[in-house]
């Protein structure tokens, strides 16, 4: 009974109800489609983090950690990565060699970060692989020595093009330095300049003969998970399986990502819980005008006994009504907004340069959980809850027989 | 000499279902220092005569002259200048402005006209005493009594120096005692001053007080008596 | 104005209390929260651009043509006396200071690294980005901690000071600075004479003709080079020429920008082109100004001195396009939240308006009948509204003024994965929020604009009045 008063008396003042009905509409859809925006974002560098940079976990001497100098390996790193393979959570595993050098042509030279990989394996984690440009292949599909693929980025700053030399210096276990030319057999494009300019791969036999390293060893063992949310899990597991080695999961790899993918929700929970706030002003006032034209018709109801708690009900449902419809309209119009720009993508590629040299994707695929819809509409009603305690106790300060009195 | 001239007025409404004719070839004249009581049931039309004289509501046909002017031929910007300069008006609901003191609501008016401010406030506390109301300038509306704020709002329409003061129904919210008070007051200022008032009631003793009472059934005048 | 329309207005206000605050409230926060906002995201943008600006680019460089784009030994240029007095003739530059920029792998010892190679003129470098400033002079290194120790410095001191990350300072009153701010001044004064004498180091700055070198505090680090050590330098010289040498550590630096300080290694600019075999020659021509918001004018009249299109010319923005549209993208999606806030807030002010024309409309009509014209009634009402809206603002920038002045004052230290992050990205990991007119300036406007909106609706019906319908009620 209260229920449906309490919706009927919404619509008595359409204009005025339509007005805050708006404002939480615009509201929930503005906060819903840029959660939705934010949070495309950052999925889709966490996917590309995961699939092409940091894998789920990886595994490095501690001190390689601290300097990243050639010595400072994993010893057997092939005797651990057969006892891992047997792990049910593991997907696939790859052993690296990766040392920083300097990168020279004929024109220039710049600093890099080498790394030494068996390319069979490092398909099973890596997708770089994926990521050759079209005509800028073959990847490592001949035998070839000392063949090199590098980033699109690094190949324009050194004015590379496939099949092009480059000379890498680097150190050797005796701390001498070498040089030695490698051939360009493909050129990959992410959508992280920095990592493209800094990363090339050549195979890890090549790396191990220049540098007299021990081919058993490695200076990072990268893991790929079957679910990425088991990382923590099988992180603390290899912790204590192997004492000796620095175990890192994603997060930790990648503190920015790791970061940005904890605080986003708070971030986004943030963003609607501002935008409530704000939506509070509104509704608190509508319903204290309410209250106040209603002071009549609110005395005569208690006048013929219905009681302060129901008169509290009434204003508070009517307040949650009030809000709900406006948070129902938005979180409805932001899914369909999300689900079309999730078809079609957001095209930023004017700040393009700005996005990915940060890491990120230029075209926006907009999507949001629908843990998130479900908090949205939690906190709408919140909103409508607390909005309403104030002219409901306004309402319940009414003396029926001075409200009846009164003229308006 | 007469200062309004009512000729063939009509006006009619368009009701839910028939058309309403609230003002049906009304043809009337006032003169300079009348005091005119305008009364019949209610429904008669009255009020919209009034509106009409007022120019706040359009005529169907006719003309109204107010001292040579056909206000049915004025702009609604120039009919509001008009009013300001030529015609007071006393509501039924009193209508003071409620965030403005006594003195201050009969200003404002004059404030619109643009008068200095020594004529303002010469003027505002002669309007108050007139109406006996001097020690009150101070006092916001809802610290008045309804009989109090009427009075202040015929000091209000005074304040203009209009032509005539229109009054639609002035007493009805009043008690007893206080209308007289009201009616007295209006009584004297037209005798001393010459202030034209015409007013509408349905109260007995209100239309004693008139000396002309003009009788309005369903749009037409019934009957237009003068007192000697 | 005219006071009678002002007390009207102003009384009209006062008229619903509860309503006229929560409105304003509305408003307050709105701008509160913006303020906010604002002050710290231009903080952070100004702390991005100064240690990128004024630490190292300065804010016009002129280049051979295309240095820029590849960065490598093909485009250096010559600069004699003549071309740095044209350059330096310009009304609006402050400081010329030469440069020659490049590569090399930096060794000592068995730990090696890629490193920026800056060759500068010691004193005009020092002009333009107070290089001798940065030299530090106590730090607090694994040794020094033991000697510490050894001298009665409390462990949990030292420990605090680790994890405040600030463990180099460039002179005494650095030290006291802040060291009173991370263990307190009562133990800063107490211990403070030890501090001085066990983590003092020897460090100088380049002399014109020096052959040594200043290397960058974590680089240094990285490389556990101390004063007086020698680094090896091996890259790529002019025209393919291997360069390679070895140089004495004169001085260690603290560069504010992190990325720099892992990899920057200063030495003299002769020193540096005959490291390189490209004598004479420069890479670039680092420009300061006077005002810096003439830039882009600036720029200009450098492109018509030079006459010439063998340079190019660059300001700061042209050269770090990605900080630029960094601080872009952030700014843009910043302001969008802001405006949805204002938009919102408009909403409730427009809500507001129309309860309260709503129920004065019998007022107003009454008005319009004693003779008020309506354009009159309308800037009543209008100047209502903006008073009720004036409130608000100032309230809110009232409300926000100690804040943002308090952390203007003492920056926000950021520590742990936070600081991390934001060195990784090659900003000093500190909040200090900006403290200038214009955004309080922009912000107060744009709320304002978005409320002149909202009341034209509401104002605009006032002149759709019909007169004879309000009276009724």
């Amino acid at each position: 009974m209260i229920n449906s008063i309490a919706w009927k008396n919404i619509w008595r003042n359409k204009l005025r109800s339509s007005v805050v009905i708006a404002a939480v509409t615009f509201g929930i859809l503005a906060g819903v489609f840029s959660a939705g925006l934010m949070n495309g974002m950052v999925e889709r560098r966490l996917r590309a983090a995961i699939e092409l940079e940091t894998s789920n976990v990886q595994l490095h001497n501690p001190k390689y950690i601290e300097n990243k100098e050639l010595t400072f390996a994993i010893n057997n790193a092939d005797g651990i990565i057969a006892s891992l393979i047997k792990m049910p959570e593991v997907k696939a595993i790859a052993k690296r060699m990766k040392i920083m050098a300097m990168a020279n042509t004929a024109s220039s030279g710049t600093g890099v970060v080498v790394y030494g990989i068996e390319p069979e394996k490092e398909k099973l984690v890596s997708g770089i692989y994926k990521k050759i440009l079209p005509g800028e292949g073959p990847y490592f599909e001949t035998d070839r020595k000392n063949s090199i693929v590098i980033g699109q980025k690094l190949a324009e700053k050194l004015k590379l093009k496939l099949k092009s030399k480059i000379v890498i210096t680097l150190q050797t276990v005796d701390g001498m330095m070498v040089n030695a030319a490698f051939k360009v057999v493909g050129i990959y494009k992410t959508s992280n300049s920095m990592f493209d300019e800094m990363n090339i791969f050549v195979r890890y036999n090549d790396l191990a003969n220049l540098t007299g390293f021990n081919e058993q060893n490695a200076h990072e063992i990268a893991i790929l998970l079957n679910d990425t949310n088991l990382s923590d899990d099988v992180a603390q597991k290899l912790t204590k399986q192997f004492p000796n080695l620095d175990v890192m999961t994603w997060k930790e790899i990648q503190p920015d990502l790791g970061i940005t993918v904890e605080f986003l929700n708070i971030m986004l929970y943030f963003y609607v819980i501002i935008i409530l706030l704000a939506l509070g002003f509104g509704i608190v006032n509508t319903m204290l005008m309410v209250v106040l034209e209603r002071i009549k018709e609110l005395g005569m109801l208690m006048a013929v006994g219905m009681n302060k708690m129901r008169i509290f009900k009434m204003i508070m449902l009517e307040t949650i009504y009030l809000s709900l419809t406006g948070g129902i309209l938005g979180i409805t119009l932001g899914i369909i907004l999300i689900q079309i720009f999730q078809q079609h993508g957001i095209d930023l590629s004017i700040y393009g340069e700005g996005f990915s040299a940060i890491g990120y994707d230029s075209m926006i695929y907009p999507s949001i959980g629908i843990d998130y819809y479900i908090g949205t509409f939690l906190l709408v009603i919140l909103t409508g809850i607390i909005a309403s305690i104030y002219p409901a106790r306004k309402a319940l300060k009414l003396n029926p027989a001075e409200a009846v009195r009164t003229e308006i | 000499m007469n200062v309004i001239e009512i000729k063939n007025l009509e006006k009619i409404y368009d009701g839910k279902s028939v058309p309403v004719h609230a003002v049906n070839d009304i043809n009337l004249t006032f003169e300079q220092g009348e005091f005119a009581a305008i009364v019949g049931p209610s429904g008669s039309g009255k009020t919209t005569l009034l509106n009409l004289i007022g120019g706040l509501d359009k005529p169907t046909s006719g003309e109204i002259i107010i001292s040579g002017t056909n206000i049915g031929e004025l702009s609604s910007s120039k009919m509001i200048d008009f009013r300001l300069n030529n015609i007071g008006f006393v509501f039924q609901a009193y209508n003071l402005i409620p965030v403005l003191t006594a003195k201050e609501n009969v200003e404002f008016i004059m404030h619109l006209q643009g008068k200095s401010p020594a004529e303002k406030e010469a003027r505002s506390m002669e309007m108050l005493n007139a109406v006996g109301l001097g020690d009150r300038a101070e006092s916001r509306p809802n610290k008045l009594s309804g009989g109090q704020q009427q009075r202040v709002a015929v000091a209000r329409a005074l304040a203009s120096k209009p032509q005539f003061i229109l009054a639609d129904e002035p007493t009805a919210n009043l008690d007893s005692k206080s209308a007289e008070t009201l009616l007295d007051i209006m009584g004297k200022l037209n005798k001393e001053e010459k202030i034209t008032f015409i007013f509408s009631t349905h109260d007995q003793r209100v239309m004693k007080k008139a000396r002309r009472v003009i009788t309005v059934e369903d749009g037409k005048v019934v009957s237009d008596k003068k007192a000697e | 104005m005219n006071f009678i329309n002002l007390r009207l207005a102003w009384r009209n206000i006062w008229r619903n209390k509860r309503r006229t605050y929560i409105t304003a409230s509305s408003i307050m926060f709105a701008i509160f929260f913006a303020l906010i906002m604002r002050a710290y995201q231009l903080g952070v943008y100004k702390n991005m651009t100064d240690s990128v600006v004024q630490a190292y680019m300065g804010f016009i460089q002129i280049h051979e043509k295309d240095y820029w784009k590849e960065k490598t030994m093909e485009y250096l240029f010559a600069a004699n006396d003549d071309f740095m007095k044209k350059v330096g003739s310009i009304k609006n530059v402050s400081m010329v200071a030469p440069r020659f920029e490049s590569f090399a792998l930096a060794s000592a010892g068995l730990q090696t690294k890629v490193a920026i190679i800056a060759g500068i003129d010691p004193q005009k470098e020092n002009q333009m980005s107070s290089l001798s400033k940065k030299v530090i002079r106590y730090k607090l290194d694994e040794k020094s901690e033991q000697q510490l120790f050894d001298h009665g410095f409390p462990k949990e001191l030292i420990s605090t000071i680790n994890e405040s990350r600030t463990k180099s300072f460039t002179t005494k009153d650095d030290v006291k600075k802040k060291l009173s701010k991370i263990i307190g001044e009562a133990n800063t004064l107490k211990y403070l004479d030890i501090f001085f004498r066990e983590t003092k180091i020897e460090n100088g700055y380049l002399n014109q003709e020096d052959d040594g070198v200043l290397i960058g505090n974590r680089l240094a680090d990285f490389l556990k080079l101390s004063v007086g050590d020698t680094l090896v330098l091996m890259g790529q010289g002019y025209h393919g020429i291997s360069a390679a040498g070895k140089y004495p550590v004169r001085g260690i630096v603290g560069i504010p920008n992190p990325e720099l300080d892992n990899q920057i290694v200063y030495l003299t600019i002769g020193q540096c082109q005959k490291l390189y075999s490209a004598e004479n020659m420069l890479t670039a021509i680092s420009i300061n100004l006077k005002n810096p918001h003439e830039m882009d004018q600036t720029k200009a009249e450098l492109i018509s001195a030079l006459h010439s299109n063998e340079y190019e010319v660059m300001t700061w923005k042209e050269m770090d396009k990605v900080l630029v549209q960094q601080i872009d993208s952030d700014n843009y999606s910043g302001l969008i939240m802001l405006w949805i806030l204002y938009v919102i807030v408009g909403f409730g002010v427009f809500g507001t308006v129309l309860m309260m024309t709503a129920e004065r409309r019998k007022e107003f009509g009454v008005m319009v009948a004693l003779g008020m014209q309506k354009y009159k009634l309308g800037y009543v009402v209008f100047i209502e509204l903006i008073l009720l809206s004036f409130i608000g603002i100032l309230a809110g920038i009232v409300l926000s003024l100690p804040v943002i002045k308090y952390f203007a004052v003492n920056p926000i230290q950021l520590t742990g994965s936070m600081a991390d992050m934001m060195e990784m990205y090659g900003i000093e990991p500190s909040l200090p929020f900006a403290w200038q007119t214009d955004y309080f300036m922009a912000q107060s406007g744009s709320v304002f604009i978005i409320i002149l909106i909202a009341i034209a609706y509401p104002l605009a019906k006032i002149f759709a009045l019909d007169t004879m319908k309000s009276l009724r009620g």
